[in-house]
């Protein structure tokens, strides 16, 4: 089943002119953690109360002991019930993720201070059964039952969505089953209530023969002061109402289990909901409304597009000014004050070494990693509204059908839309896919999605080799990274998706809810922090490095360590000569361009100028499309018709193919790396570059026999 | 849609059939109709997966909207369960 549980813009012409330098090696965010085992507490299903016991437990007592046992609380519940939202409010800036032992699957856990005791907080992915049936449900499940490598939970927060009682409740007695103390968190109570269908939480605890249970709204953070003072109550134990049993899942097999009882599980709840007071079930709401519209075969469709618009335009258009502020202004500023600080100690210290290391190193690099606050925040912002207010789970169910042919949920379409602006954004938008599988292989395509710092490229050489077709040719760039994510995608599904399979759609659709602005900016702004801290340590040792090899002389007359005049008398130039063989079969075997995507590993925006630098030619404040028509332009025809044999424009395509397909940049790698690990994030850079390199030799040696 | 269609009466088909005779299914039930599941014909596996979403023989459930590619939202209670149209052609239904 697919579950849920969570344009070109051709006006962006002007390329941002980042300079690279040395940095310092900032910490780095742990990433690849697995969820270890601080504890091993285990529940005693014996008669009709559930224990948590020590039994099995490895930690000293809690009072007068070296080894504090920290209790592990697991927050479980169907997707879209807003167990994250509650669990960001519960933890905020302190959760951290953490991948579950042996996967991609991502938990998030935290460490809870309640008077002298420190709990451990684990939410999981969304699940609508203990039998799973995908990577994610399945750590959903193991983390209830303490399976696999997973601790056993102390207490269990089962997280229920009043909209759909009568699911929760059969959910729920699958997780009352597994014996553990468990607190019921009623979310969306007020949505229900609107509908006339809302729960009193006591009169609902009484039908559970006592079952602790809050009602809590997940966006405000309402409820959850009361709900972990419940779960400090009961940590001891909670009732076992009558009619379910206590099993040891390790006694058991569990699918034989979940199967067996699922008629008796669906009768209790039928019990439970006969006692508890609920009206007007069958009304028609304003989410039906809505779905009538929004869900319409071609008006959805449309509305789809549009928001889809709407969210690129956002990230590009809304941020564009925000990054050339920081790019511009800011960096100035920032200059303005570190040079004015140099002069204090000396009126030359402006002229040394460690000046370049500071300004063109350290400084370069963390204004780098600001200049994708703004595209990143937006896209966290809309990502969060089309989230929060339950359109996202209607946007999977619209394009699921166009989705299926690669075997993606209908929430893949967002995050390779949005990569045609920026991938930075788009990686960050694959959380949205519910499989962790979908994540990692969406993850691995976004990448030929052809953001718009590539645009500069292509206006360049579209403009230097073909004029009158220059815009033609941009286009045709465009098709090309379409059809590139389709083929690409189609491969990565048969040697190392084989398990991703097309599955039956069937998903219930949250109620639409008005978001909260300030939860909402909030949980904006931690996840801005985790991506500062997770992108900054690649980012700015690499533009270090850059300014090393770039600032080490590698000729006799090349100038002093920092002060090389002529970036080909660096160590650079000399790696780059020493690349540029490589390019040969694609007809570019030129250090100019080998030199310029060395660069461009670092950002696409860079190439350009890369190669005004190279070429000495002094762009000024001209337009790409000036910079091709001109001197730069002529330059680049120069050199490619040189190491081409005549072939310039076969070369040309050849280079722009390159541009398209290799690694977008190096914020990308350390987002993929922040998000999949660093083996996905090779996986993917040399997917890229393998990709990159085939399709430009290809091209070359096909249309030189025309062009 | 008008459910006359679906009725059961002398000389024309059956509640549980489309009027030319095929099984009527999610798919092609009319909007806002009660209905009973008779029937899913998935595998095991998903067919659980059904059952643990509520949709089980026996649910009633009103077809609320039509979406693209045959894709169906089903209301049982309060609770909307949005299907593709594959899955939504494999529900067979009664109509009350």
């Amino acid at each position: 089943m697919s579950h849920s549980n969570s344009e070109p813009n051709p006006s962006m012409g002007h390329s941002h002119s980042h300079r690279r330098g040395l940095s310092v090696l900032l910490p780095e965010r742990p990433h690849k953690g697995h969820d270890q085992t601080d504890h091993a507490g285990s529940a005693n299903k014996a008669g009709n109360t559930t224990n948590a016991s020590t039994q099995t437990s490895v930690s000293a007592p809690l009072h007068g002991s070296h080894h504090v046992h920290q209790r592990r609380i697991v927050f479980i519940g169907n997707p879209n019930v807003g167990k994250s939202s509650m669990f960001n409010q519960l933890l905020g800036a302190k959760s951290r993720v953490m991948n579950a032992p042996g996967t991609t699957v991502l938990l998030e856990r935290g460490s809870y201070t309640y008077g002298d005791e420190t709990w451990n907080l684990i939410d999981t992915p969304g699940t609508y059964s203990l039998l799973p049936l995908s990577p994610d449900e399945e750590v959903a499940s193991q983390a209830a039952m303490g399976m696999n490598g997973q601790p056993n939970p102390d207490l269990i927060a089962a997280v229920l969505d009043v909209t759909n009682i009568a699911r929760s409740l059969y959910f729920l007695a699958m997780i009352l089953e597994l014996g553990r103390p468990t607190v019921v968190a009623l979310t969306m109570n007020d949505l229900a209530r609107r509908a006339g269908a809302g729960v009193d939480p006591a009169e609902l605890s009484q039908s559970l023969d006592g079952v602790p249970v809050v009602e809590v709204d997940g966006r405000t953070g309402k409820g959850t002061d009361l709900l972990m003072e419940t779960i400090a109550q009961h940590l001891n134990g909670t009732p076992m109402p009558h009619g379910l049993k206590a099993v040891d899942t390790n006694d058991v097999d569990v699918a034989q289990w979940v199967e067996s009882r699922a008629d008796d599980r669906f009768e209790w709840a039928a019990q439970v909901l006969e006692h508890i007071s609920l009206e007007n079930r069958a009304r028609v709401t304003l989410s039906d409304r809505l779905d009538r519209v929004l869900l319409n075969p071609v008006f959805g469709i449309i509305a789809f597009l549009a928001i889809m618009f709407l969210t690129f335009q956002a990230t590009t258009w809304l941020a564009g000014p925000m990054q050339d502020w920081i790019d511009g202004s800011f960096r100035a500023w920032c200059e303005g004050g570190v040079t004015h600080l140099f002069t204090w100690f000396s009126p030359t210290a402006t002229d040394t070494w460690f000046y370049g290391l500071i300004v063109n190193g350290i400084l370069d690099g963390c204004i780098t990693v600001l200049t994708f606050l703004p595209p990143m925040g937006i896209m966290f912002i809309m990502l969060s509204l089309l989230e929060d207010s339950g359109y996202l789970a209607r946007a999977a169910f619209v394009m699921d059908r166009a989705m299926r042919s690669l075997h993606l949920d209908g929430r893949a379409f967002l995050p390779i839309v949005i990569g045609f602006g920026c991938n930075l954004p788009a990686l960050a938008a694959t959380r949205t896919l519910p499989d962790s599988r979908q994540r990692v292989l969406v993850g691995m395509l976004v990448p030929f999605s052809s953001c718009t710092a590539r645009l500069s490229v292509y206006l360049v050489l579209a403009y230097a080799f073909f004029r009158d077709q220059a815009g033609l040719v941009v286009f045709l760039m465009y098709v090309a990274s379409v059809l590139l994510i389709l083929g690409v995608g189609i491969l990565l599904r048969k040697v190392k998706f084989r398990d991703l399979h097309s599955e039956p759609f069937a998903m219930s659709l949250p109620p639409y809810q008005v978001p909260r602005l300030v939860t909402l900016l909030q949980s904006v702004l931690i996840k801005l922090w985790d991506f500062v801290k997770g992108a900054s340590s690649i980012i700015v040792t690499m533009i270090a490095l850059m300014w090393v090899l770039q600032g080490i002389p590698a000729t006799a007359n090349a100038g002093s360590f920092g002060h090389v005049e002529n970036v080909h008398d660096s160590v650079y130039g000399v790696v780059a000569d020493t690349v540029a063989p490589v390019f040969a079969p694609a007809g570019f075997d030129d250090w100019h361009a080998s030199a310029a995507l060395m660069t461009g590993f670092v950002a696409k925006e860079v190439v350009v100028g890369s190669l005004g630098q190279s070429y000495a030619v002094d762009s000024g404040d001209e337009t790409e499309i000036q910079q091709g028509e001109g001197s730069l332009g002529a330059a680049i025809r120069h050199s490619f018709d040189e190491s081409s044999g005549g072939h310039g424009q076969a070369a040309a395509v050849a280079f722009l193919l390159f541009t398209l397909a290799y690694t977008p940049c190096l914020a990308t790698v350390a987002e993929l790396r922040r998000q999949f690990g660093g083996r996905i994030a090779l996986q993917t850079v040399g997917l890229g570059l393998i990709t990159a390199y085939i399709l430009a030799v290809l091209a070359f040696q096909t249309l030189r026999w025309v062009l | 849609m008008s459910n006359q269609k679906f009725r059961s009466t002398p000389g024309r088909a059956p509640a549980g059939q489309t009027p030319d005779g095929k099984p009527l299914t999610v798919r092609d039930c009319p909007l806002h109709v009660d209905a009973t599941i008779t029937g899913i014909r998935l595998d095991p596996q998903h067919r659980f997966r059904m059952l643990e979403l509520g949709l089980r023989v026996g649910t009633t459930i009103r077809v609320t909207q039509r979406s693209n590619a045959g894709g169906r939202v089903v209301a049982r209670g309060p609770e909307r369960i949005a299907l593709d149209g594959q899955t939504a052609a494999s529900i067979l239904l009664n109509l009350k």
